[in-house]
């Protein structure tokens, strides 16, 4: 005999587990509520340096450009950079929202919704409108740099760049298969 | 009718205590957890202003507080180990979960531990299920019919049995 609980007892168990019962008050609440939204503005302010830092980096490439494709290369690498920090803040924007139609939605609809946004920002327009925002800019640019340096054209380094990039989009698109696996399963368990 | 803030205070007062008990269930860390629990409040002081009884309170409380969870697990899913479903779980049960919990608290530990290896919605029937709810109440929270959240609670009792109580026959 061992005194192992009875799976009787698990559920009391759980309910009688020690916790504090937290509670907040109104006032708490509503300060809260202050401190979150100003997370935010901090955090989406964060956010837009990082965008800006990363627009001047690629700028500067512009500025310092050997030859007129080089600069085009990279004033196209500047906007796909642009468009690619403008996608991270509008994937964060498209959450389900708790509530919807004065209602909260049931958690497993709750649940599609949220595995359906992260699928679509892995996979389909919003993978593929990154990679071609992004890619043409950074060919481009090491077109005008191979035009303006020959010397540095090294077969190696362009082999790593392709598997690079090969290598995020094979990413990406395995992330959206999980999460498309996840919402099939959620599907077939409410039909 | 009540304003938001009655519901609130109304809902606080009634389920506090679950809704830490829930917040446990989908965050370790000590920390992080307070900070779920806030959220969760904060989620359900602000959908009181559009509570229309169109459902009990109860369901209303636990619908919103599973889903401001959920969206925490899915923020933090790519820190976490990867999450299994119930029937996986039950495969698995027989390999890696033959040690015993002499003690209540311990048994709550691995109980803790292992609901936070499920995916969200199975989570949600297991806590629903730990909660006392019955078939009816866990389908209105998640939306699954009646019939899938009766397999899953067979499920989790299969689950339980095999998890806290198959030590305790090997020494019979």
């Amino acid at each position: 005999m061992t005194n192992e609980p009875e799976p009787a007892d698990v559920k009391n168990i759980w309910q009688n587990q020690s916790v504090e019962g937290t509670t907040m008050s109104l006032e708490e609440i509503k300060k809260k509520i202050g401190q979150l939204q100003k997370k935010i503005r901090q955090r989406n302010v964060l956010g837009g340096l990082a965008l800006l830092f990363l627009v001047v980096v690629c700028a500067r490439l512009l500025f310092k450009a050997g030859n007129l494709i080089e600069g085009i290369g990279a004033a196209l690498l500047v906007i796909g950079a642009g468009y690619v920090g403008y996608q991270l803040l509008l994937i964060r924007k498209k959450s389900a929202g708790v509530i919807r139609e004065n209602e909260p939605l049931a958690s497993a609809m709750f649940y599609r919704i949220e595995l359906e946004r992260q699928r679509d920002f892995h996979s389909g327009l919003w993978l593929w409108s990154r990679v071609v925002m992004v890619v043409p800019g950074a060919v481009v640019l090491l077109i005008g740099g191979a035009i303006e340096h020959p010397e540095r054209i090294h077969p190696i380094r362009l082999a790593a760049s392709v598997a690079f990039l090969v290598l995020v989009v094979t990413r990406q698109l395995r992330l959206a298969r999980k999460y498309q696996r996840e919402i099939d399963a959620l599907d077939a368990v409410k039909q | 009718m009540r304003g938001q803030d009655e519901l609130y205070r109304e809902a606080a007062a009634t389920h506090a205590v679950a809704l830490e008990r829930l917040a446990r269930a989908y965050e370790a860390d000590a920390d992080k957890r307070r900070d779920l629990v806030q959220e969760i409040h904060i989620a359900l002081w602000r959908s009181f202003a559009g509570f229309n009884g169109t459902c009990s309170m109860r369901t209303w409380v636990y619908r919103v507080a599973h889903n401001t969870a959920t969206s925490h697990v899915v923020r933090e899913r790519r820190r976490n180990r990867s999450m299994v479903s119930l029937e996986e779980i039950e495969n698995m049960a027989d390999q890696d979960n033959r040690e015993r919990a002499a003690h209540r608290h311990e048994t709550l530990e691995r109980l803790q531990v292992l609901i936070r290896r499920l995916k969200p919605l199975d989570r949600q029937v297991v806590l629903s299920y730990l909660e006392g709810m019955d078939a009816s109440s866990i389908g209105e929270i998640t939306g699954l019919s009646a019939g899938n959240v009766a397999t899953k609670i067979h499920r989790i009792k299969n689950i339980l049995s095999r998890n806290f109580h198959e030590g305790g026959r090997d020494d019979e």
